[in-house]
């Protein structure tokens, strides 16, 4: 039991961690390309917002996705029950 | 060709977007509900509705006054932080509030299938501008 907990919240930590850090490096990207292209256009930018909301929660959706299956673990993990 | 002319404001593609949740968590909910029962269905709804509601506050952070590319990146940032925290906090509710109840594989998927269809949405702007 000691050690399902144990390895659980060690995937939880990679989960959310590695999830993190993706999710980083494609909203610095995308952020920095946006800065470029309103720089270039500046009358572009209010069209430009509601696509960078977009992309950015496109981008974070993997990092959503593995936050709710570290979330399920962390408070209802079904690898217990399966213990009990 | 402005966001005037197209009719592609902020505000519209946020609507379409929280739109596009909206009809993928009720048609994950529904599958749910053929499939395995009102319980995996309610699990659907919980963990669409974290995203849909979250997306929703923080789209109305996400506009900015000012139009000058900065501000308009630090807000984005900030309501996207708002987001985040609220989809946990959410989801934190759900799962505590529902559990015996939970069918976890559920949750997931309406999660993500609420989480991934608001890229559908950018396709569908980007037809409008024939782009």
């Amino acid at each position: 039991m000691e050690m399902v907990q144990a390895y659980t919240a060690i995937g939880i930590g990679l989960m959310v961690g590695i999830g993190a850090a993706g999710a980083c490096i494609g909203i610095g990207n995308m952020c920095s390309s946006f800065l470029d292209g309103a720089a270039r256009q500046p009358e572009m930018i209010p069209e430009l917002q509601g696509k960078v909301f977009l992309l950015l929660g496109l981008i974070d959706a993997s990092f959503i996705i593995a936050v709710g299956v570290a979330l399920l673990f962390a408070f209802a993990n079904p690898l217990l029950g399966a213990l009990a | 060709m402005n966001d005037k002319e197209t009719g592609l404001t902020a505000e519209n593609t946020f609507g379409g977007m929280l739109r596009s949740q909206l009809l993928a968590t009720v048609a994950v909910a529904v599958i749910a509900f053929v499939i395995s029962g009102i319980n995996a269905s309610l699990s659907a709804v919980a963990g669409g509705l974290s995203v849909v509601l979250a997306a929703f506050i923080a789209s109305k952070m996400a506009v900015s006054k000012r139009k000058d590319a900065a501000s308009v990146l630090g807000s984005m940032l900030k309501a996207e932080l708002i987001k985040i925290f609220l989809i946990i906090l959410f989801l934190y509710i759900a799962i505590k509030g529902l559990d015996n109840k939970l069918v976890p594989l559920a949750l997931i998927v309406g999660l993500a299938a609420a989480a991934i269809i608001s890229g559908a949405t950018i396709s569908k702007r980007s037809k409008q501008l024939k782009i």
